[in-house]
């Protein structure tokens, strides 16, 4: 329901890269304009981040300080990064077709978006505006569009202000509020006001990230207002079909009937027993800790507890950015997980001897999770899959790739870095299957991938390595789906997680959601029992073959989007939006 | 008439008690208190207001899933055993493989409504008098559960099913003593009935009675139906002028803005006999993920907007 993420590579990067658009939008105006004309900053508290167009992407992302940005909590994950759009977007527009003259003025147009905590609340204030000069009556007039709402009493549409209602339908979204909100009381959803007298400010709440939701429990109202502003949870009952938006929850009885009634569709896949000592999540480091031990143990359910996790990041040199943050951490000795840094020509590793390394983990039975950067050590991997492909993740990535932001712009603190690495772990562990016949046909084009100076590699083994299954077309084809053949392909890959087009469903027949609730019971028999989850996914909006609140649901853009290219590919990207898909409602 | 009463109701302050959060529990109140205390008097054992909301498509049920019930102080039923019946009745539904709701049967699938329907625990003849357009009654025994799906005019055929579950229920050990069920349904002219009442009695109402209870009824749950179904049209109002903003902005903005000059420049390539360079056909994907995302967004929004309401008041 909620996907923590960071606002920088996540959200800002790919719109302030967006040359096409932001040029486009500017065009008819200033037909001169380019891109690179455009500053973005991001600040919080006294930190700031200065971003703009540039070729490189790592080297505008190693020179400034990312983590110092706060993650942030999106409705509808991937998706839901539209909803910003939808504000950032009209904002350009609306700031270039009403300010010609004083944006031709500047050579530099400087727009500020500052993220202020919004103390003791589940919210960040956004405060956005551009170092342009406006006329206050442009304010006046916007706030009187905003007050008016989206339609009239009759029900009609008001047909003014279009790009301002978006924006408002935008900030609606991204606060989790009823869309009636947008319309009976827009002026409060989005503030607009003059910063200073000179420049047009908007102002929106958007979530923190949303962590962890305790049921049964009772705390104090001041209590649960500071464990609130940092994503921690509490309610003693949950209403009927309550849609739990955090990543984690903790019941006290799992067994109960009171929870048990409630369809699993709509809580997430990380959930716990267990009895708390409520007040002492007060202590920040406290509930880290805590979000740390149920990482912990999701891991070992996932992987056996007798086992140890071992993460290998195989940055290619020391200036890796992902070097730089990782080398330093320091692991509890006694702990589960355990982290090697390898760089080859450091501590006289090479890469017969990471091979060697990572032969001895695997046969003492140990999990190995590797990310390596440019892919160098694909040949080693191959081999040691042949005996071990169980207790082998494999995920190479190059600079400047969605992988590569996952491991290079990390939290400063090292209790959060560490629940980072357990969180990536578990994304790795994850067994994922994708049936959508777009790509499956993507991938199916002989697609090879090859970061830097690294060997090539077919996108469909690449993304086995990573346990990640997509049917070749010569195994399943989707096309022309077999239900018997699709069961057969789910049982003989056990996945604990799988993502299934709707249209693949309604080729074999399961055109009501009776049919799809059927076919979903009967296919979980055969997945990995450890974790079970069935996902829909479709590009138009909840098929009417969806069951209501019974099976969770994810936009196909979202599952192609972190799948089918090679920079933008991430097991951890996708395995987050996934984990957010919950049941939904038409 | 009962002048006083009438007046009451007429001069009673609806609007701020169905603009209310709790608008289920807040209504049966002032039903219960202010209606069926002084038309049925001591006969009144409980009642169950029964409101669907059109805008969210769900039941109005408290937080344990349970409807909003009013009880008179005499009886002294507690909440939890109001809960417990209702969870034994479940059981019942899942063990005989009933899925559909008694309510959902009278609501959803008759196609022949009147206003009541009498469920009597002792064999009858005819009630009161009142014309079979008014009134059905039926006795709570299998008999009276196909009558009952009979004279609804319900096709679906597990009504049946779930009619003689119900009835068995009733009549084995419930909660309260009861005799009659006067199972009001408004509005009868609709094809989805969406609010209503049961009333659990120990004796049968007289005649005048039931017929300024009618009115009574017919008159507040008119202006209840009324507003559910302007809740309901004004939401799917909003959403079709959303749908209708998203969309308009998505031609203006990428479309008309973004996609122009980018044809435009394509154009131009072609025109030239030039490939497009990496930059420009990374510059180009940026932005077709971008719109791409952006039409699977619209389409979401259409169908189904995500929310948290509970988020904000917590913060209030």
């Amino acid at each position: 329901m909620v996907r923590t993420v960071n606002f920088v590579t996540d959200i800002m990067l790919p719109f302030v890269l967006n040359r096409k658009l932001i040029e486009g939008l500017a065009i008819s105006e200033i037909p001169s304009f380019k891109v690179e004309q455009v500053k973005w900053v991001l600040q919080h508290n006294t930190d700031k981040v200065e971003i703009g167009f540039t070729g490189n992407i790592d080297n505008l992302l190693n020179t400034q300080n990312i983590s110092a940005i706060p993650l942030m909590g999106i409705p509808g994950g991937f998706l839901g990064f539209q909803a910003w759009y939808l504000i950032l977007e009209n904002f350009w527009r609306n700031l270039i077709k009403h300010n010609v003259k004083n944006v031709e003025k500047n050579s530099m147009v400087v727009i500020h978006l500052e993220i202020v905590d919004k103390q003791k609340t589940p919210f960040w204030t956004i405060k956005l505006w551009a170092e342009i000069e406006t006329d206050k009556r442009a304010c006046e007039e916007i706030n009187r569009i905003l007050k008016a709402g989206i339609i009239d009493a009759e029900g009609k549409l008001i047909p003014e202000g279009w790009g301002t209602k978006e924006m408002l339908v935008g900030a609606c979204y991204l606060k989790g509020l009823p869309i009636m909100h947008a319309n009976e009381r827009g002026d409060q959803v989005l503030r607009c006001y003059m910063r200073g007298d000179k420049y047009l400010c908007y102002e929106f709440d958007v979530m923190k990230p949303m962590e962890l939701l305790i049921v049964g429990y009772e705390a104090e109202e001041d209590l649960q207002k500071n464990l609130r502003s940092r994503g921690i949870y509490i309610m003693h009952h949950v209403p009927q079909d309550f849609i739990v938006p955090t990543e984690y929850l903790i019941m006290p009885d799992i067994a109960h009937e009171e929870w048990t009634s409630w369809n699993d569709s709509l809580k997430p896949i990380k959930r716990f027993s267990r009895s708390l000592d409520i007040s002492k999540l007060e202590d920040n480091n406290k509930s880290l800790e805590l979000l740390i031990q149920l990482e912990s143990e999701f891991a070992q359910s996932l992987i056996d507890g007798k086992n140890t996790l071992c993460f290998i990041l195989h940055p290619a040199n020391p200036g890796d950015p992902e070097y730089r943050v990782w080398e330093n951490l320091k692991m509890d000795s006694n702990s589960k997980l355990q982290l090697f840094v390898i760089v080859f020509g450091i501590d006289e590793w090479n890469r017969e001897r990471l091979q060697e390394f990572i032969q001895e983990k695997v046969s003492q039975q140990n999990v190995c999770v590797i990310f390596d950067r440019h892919g160098e050590c694909m040949d080693a991997v191959i081999k040691i899959a042949k005996a071990h492909s169980d207790k082998l993740f494999w995920e190479p990535y190059g600079g400047g790739t969605q992988t590569s932001f996952t491991l290079s712009h990390v939290p400063n603190d090292d209790r959060k870095k560490l629940l980072l690495l357990w969180r990536i772990s578990n994304a790795a562990l994850l067994k994922v299957a994708i049936l959508d016949e777009r790509i499956q046909q993507i991938l199916s084009r002989n697609v090879m991938w090859r970061y830097g100076t690294g060997p090539e590699i077919p996108a469909i083994e690449c993304l086995r390595f990573m346990r990640l299954f997509i049917p070749r077309t010569d195994e399943l084809n989707l096309e022309n789906p077999d239900e018997d053949k699709i069961h057969q392909w789910i049982c003989a890959n056990r996945p604990h997680i799988l993502s299934i087009h709707a249209g693949i469903l309604d080729k074999i027949g399961k055109k009501t959601p009776d049919d799809v609730l059927k076919w979903t019971s009967s296919m979980v028999e055969c997945m990995d029992s450890k974790v079970k989850r069935i996902i829909i996914h479709s590009g138009r909006g909840i098929p009417t073959n969806v069951p209501e609140l019974k099976v969770p649901f994810v936009g196909y853009s979202a599952v192609e989007h972190y799948t089918v290219s090679r920079d933008l590919k991430s097991k951890y990207a996708l395995v987050q939006e996934l984990l957010s898909a919950r049941g939904v409602k038409r | 008439m009962n002048h006083k009463l009438f007046h009451r109701v007429l001069t009673a302050d609806l609007a701020s008690v169905l603009t209310k959060h709790d608008l289920g529990q807040r209504l049966i109140e002032f039903i219960g208190e202010e209606i069926l205390e002084h038309l049925i008097g001591d006969k009144l054992q409980f009642a169950y207001l029964l409101l669907y909301d059109l805008e969210k498509n769900l039941w109005v049920v408290d937080r344990k899933g349970l409807l909003p019930y009013y009880c008179p102080l005499r009886v002294k039923i507690e909440y939890e055993q109001v809960l417990q019946d209702w969870e034994k009745l479940s059981e019942q539904m899942k063990k005989n493989n009933v899925s559909l709701s008694f309510r959902d049967c009278i609501f959803r699938f008759a196609s022949k409504r009147q206003p009541w329907i009498v469920i009597s625990r002792t064999p009858h003849k005819r009630h009161l008098s009142l014309k079979s357009n008014v009134i059905l009654t039926v006795n709570s025994n299998e008999r009276g559960a196909k009558m009952l799906a009979k004279r609804l005019g319900i096709t679906v055929k597990s009504a049946f099913k779930t009619f003689k579950t119900v009835f068995k229920h009733l009549s084995e050990g419930y909660f309260i003593e009861w005799n009659y069920i006067y199972y009001f349904v408004t509005p009868i002219i609709r094809k989805r009935a969406v609010s209503g009442l049961s009333i659990f009695t120990n004796k049968k109402l007289e005649r005048n009675k039931l017929i300024e209870l009618t009115y009574i009824l017919c008159y507040i749950f008119q202006k209840i139906d009324l507003y559910l179904l302007e809740k309901a049209f004004m939401s799917s109002a909003l959403h079709s002028a959303v749908a209708a903003i998203m969309a308009r902005n998505m031609s203006h903005n990428p479309g008309s803005h973004g996609l122009a000059y980018l044809i435009a420049e394509i154009e131009e390539k072609i025109r030239s006999g030039q490939a497009l360079s990496v930059e420009e056909a990374k510059d180009l994907k940026n932005f077709l993920e971008y719109a791409k995302a952006r039409m699977d967004f619209v389409a979401e929004v259409t169908t189904y907007w995500r929310e948290m309401p509970w988020l904000e008041q917590l913060t209030l």
